[in-house]
C-alpha cells in the first residue's frame, strides 16, 4: 500500500483561544490523487489547507507531510518542507509586482536547498512557454491581468514541482478559459505517481473535476 | 539561502520600499555626518588647544631657593638628569656685582656657567656657559649693541656680552629680564633657582616633587610651574570630549531610534511579501536576515553618504580628522542601524503567514 502524501489526524485548530476553527479534523491525501475541499465561508477550509502546507501548528493532533509528523517540527523544518516539497498556489496569485515575471516564476524555488540553478531557469523559461507567457517574460508583473497574474502563480508553484500542490481558490477570479487552463494544469501535475493535489474551492464546477472532495461543516 | 543570494534578495527587498529606504539612508547619512561634524571639530579643537598648551613656555618647573645654599650646581646637575627634563637652566645670584655694574640696577641674575642644554637667544643663538645676555638696558649702560664679545672685568670677575635680549622671549620669562653668565668661579656657588622644561607626556607636578626632593635642602625650596593652566588644559579636553561624547551618544541614540521606528513600518508594509517568502518556504530566521541585511544596506549607503559630505565640509575648514576615527564611526552607525532594525525585522518575521494570506 502506498503511504499517503499528507494527512490530518484528528486536528483542532483556534485562530484565538476558545474559538475553534477546527474540532477533530481528519483527512488523508493520497498520491495521484486531487482532493476538493469545500465549505462554507469561515467554516476552515483554508485553514485545513494552511496546517497541510505546514504554515500553521495545529492546536491538537498530528500533522503528517511525507510520513513525518510536523505538527511540532522546529520552525526551520517547516520551512523546509515549504520549501521543498509543498506548492502554494493563491487566490490572487501573490506575485512581487516590483519583479518580473520571469523572476517571480524562480522565486518558487528560491528558498528550496539549491536555490535559483541553471536548470531551474531553463524550467522557467519551459512552463512560461507552457502557459503561453513566453512574451511576457521580462514584463513586470504589476503590469498583468488577473489571468496572466494567475498563471504566473501557477508556474512558480509548478517551477520545484511539488510533492503537494495546495491551492486557495484558485479560479475564484478567473474568466472560465482561464479557469480551465489552471484546473487543468492542476489535474495533470496530480496524474504523476508520486505527486498530489489539494483544491480549496467554492466552485462546485471545480469540485466536479476533482478524484474527491470533502466537505467541512462550519462550528455552531 | 546562500550569503550572495541572501545578500542579493536584501539589495531588492530595500529597492522595493523606496520611500522607507530613502527615508532610513538619510536618517544615517545625517547621523554619521553630524556626529563626524560635532565630535571631529570639537577634537580639532581639543587638538589644537593641547599643542599650543604644551608649548614649552607651559611646561616649565621652577625650584626657587628660600636660602642661601638650598640649591648647589650638583642638584642642578641631578635636576638634568630626571627623566622628561629637556631643557634646564641654572641661575645664580649675582646681586652685589650687578649693583656695582650698573648704577641703578642692572643684572640681577646670572646663568650657571655648568648650564648642560642648549638655551637660545631671542634670535636662536644657544647661549653657552660664561656668555653674557642682556636687556637694551644694561647694554647701553654699558655701551654695547648687539656687542659680542666685550669683556667687562668687575672684582676679578669676567663677564661677556653676547647680545641684546628679547624680554617677551622664553629666556626672558624664565630669568625675569637680564641673565648674565658666570666665567670663572673661585667656589661653587649656591643658585638662586632652576628652571626645567619638561617634555610633553611627563606629569609636571611630578617632575615639580621630584626637583624639590632633589635640592641640597627640601625645606628651604620652593616649585613654581604653570599647574594651574595644565590642570586648566586638562579640564578643557576632558569637557571637550565629554560634550563630544555626549554628542556621539545622542547622535546614536537618535538615529538608532529612528531606524527602529522605520524598520518596524518598512515591516509592517511588507506583511503580505513577508507571507508570500514564508509561504514559498523562507524559515523566520531568513526573514529576519532579508530584512536586517536590507535595513542594514541602506543604512551603509547613506553611513557612506553622509562620511563623505561630512569629510568635504571638514577638509573645506581645513580640519581632517583621522582616518581611524572615521571608519569606527562608520562601523558604530552601521552596527547601531543594524541593531535597532532586528526588532522590526523580527517583528515582520513572527507575523503568521495564514492570517494574511486568507481570503476572506
Amino acid at each position: 500500500m502506498t503511504p499517503p502524501i499528507a494527512l490530518l489526524e484528528n486536528v483542532d485548530f483556534a485562530y484565538r483561544r476558545e474559538q475553534l476553527v477546527l474540532d477533530g479534523v481528519s483527512l488523508v491525501v493520497e498520491p495521484s490523487t486531487v482532493t476538493a475541499i469545500t465549505g462554507p465561508s469561515g467554516s476552515g477550509k483554508s485553514t485545513a489547507l494552511y496546517l497541510l502546507g505546514a504554515l500553521l501548528r495545529p492546536t491538537a493532533g498530528r500533522v503528517v507531510l511525507g510520513g513525518q509528523d510536523i505538527s511540532k517540527a522546529s520552525d526551520a523544518a517547516r520551512a523546509r518542507a515549504r520549501s521543498g516539497d509543498i506548492g502554494f498556489l493563491f487566490q490572487d496569485g501573490l506575485l512581487d509586482t516590483s519583479m518580473s515575471v520571469f523572476e517571480n516564476v524562480l522565486e518558487g524555488i528560491r528558498f528550496a536547498p539549491d536555490g535559483v540553478t541553471r536548470t531551474a531557469r531553463a524550467d522557467a523559461r519551459r512552463l512560461l512557454d507552457e502557459f503561453g507567457l513566453s512574451s511576457l517574460a521580462s514584463r513586470r508583473a504589476s503590469g498583468l491581468s488577473g489571468g496572466q497574474g494567475q498563471r504566473v502563480a501557477l508556474c512558480r508553484a509548478l517551477l520545484k514541482a511539488p510533492t503537494l500542490l495546495l491551492a486557495d481558490e484558485p479560479t475564484g477570479n478567473l474568466d472560465d478559459h482561464t479557469a480551465s487552463v489552471v484546473i487543468n494544469a492542476l489535474l495533470t501535475h496530480a496524474r504523476h505517481a508520486d505527486k498530489a493535489v489539494v483544491i480549496v474551492t467554492h466552485d462546485e464546477r471545480v469540485a466536479a473535476k476533482c478524484d474527491r472532495t470533502v466537505r467541512i461543516r462550519a462550528l455552531e | 539561502m546562500r550569503p550572495l543570494q541572501l545578500l542579493t534578495e536584501s539589495a531588492r527587498q530595500a529597492s522595493r520600499r523606496p520611500i522607507g529606504t530613502v527615508a532610513l539612508m538619510l536618517t544615517l547619512a545625517t547621523s554619521t555626518a553630524s556626529i563626524l561634524l560635532l565630535v571631529g571639530t570639537a577634537k580639532a579643537t581639543a587638538d589644537k588647544f593641547a599643542v599650543e598648551v604644551e608649548q614649552p613656555q607651559f611646561r616649565t618647573v621652577t625650584l626657587r631657593s628660600k636660602s642661601p645654599g638650598a640649591i648647589d650646581p650638583a642638584t642642578a646637575a641631578r635636576i638634568s638628569a630626571l627623566g622628561g627634563v629637556s631643557d634646564e637652566l641654572a641661575v645664580v645670584s649675582l646681586t652685589t656685582a650687578s649693583n656695582a655694574a650698573f648704577a641703578g640696577g642692572g643684572p640681577s641674575v646670572g646663568l650657571y656657567e655648568t648650564l648642560q642644554r642648549g638655551l637660545l637667544t631671542s634670535s636662536g643663538r644657544p647661549i653657552n656657559a660664561g656668555e653674557v645676555a642682556m636687556t637694551p638696558t644694561a647694554s647701553a649702560q654699558l655701551g654695547l649693541v648687539n656687542g659680542v664679545g666685550t669683556l667687562v672685568d668687575e672684582r676679578g670677575r669676567q663677564w661677556a656680552a653676547v647680545g641684546l635680549l628679547d624680554p617677551d622671549s622664553d629666556v626672558a620669562s624664565l630669568g625675569g629680564g637680564t641673565v648674565v653668565g658666570v666665567t670663572s668661579e673661585r667656589s661653587p656657588p649656591a643658585l638662586e633657582y632652576v628652571s626645567a622644561v619638561v617634555d610633553v607626556g611627563h606629569d609636571l607636578r611630578t617632575t615639580a616633587l621630584w626637583m624639590t626632593r632633589l635640592a641640597t635642602d627640601p625645606t628651604q625650596v620652593e616649585t613654581d610651574f604653570n599647574g594651574q593652566l595644565d590642570v586648566v588644559a586638562g579640564s578643557a579636553k576632558s569637557a571637550l570630549s565629554g560634550s563630544r561624547r555626549a554628542s556621539a551618544r545622542a547622535m546614536l541614540a537618535a538615529a538608532a531610534g529612528v531606524v527602529a521606528f522605520l524598520s518596524f513600518a518598512l515591516a509592517a508594509a511588507q506583511r503580505r511579501d513577508v507571507a508570500r517568502r514564508r509561504a514559498l518556504g523562507a524559515a523566520r530566521s531568513t526573514i529576519v536576515g532579508l530584512l536586517t541585511l536590507s535595513a542594514s544596506l541602506s543604512a551603509a549607503t547613506g553611513v557612506l553618504l553622509g562620511t563623505t559630505v561630512a569629510l568635504v565640509v571638514l577638509h573645506q575648514r581645513a580640519s581632517s580628522p583621522d582616518a581611524t576615527f572615521v571608519c569606527a564611526t562608520g562601523v558604530l552607525c552601521m552596527l547601531v542601524a543594524a541593531v535597532a532594525s532586528i526588532p522590526g525585522a523580527m517583528l515582520g518575521a513572527v507575523t503568521e503567514p495564514a492570517r494574511i494570506l486568507r481570503v476572506p
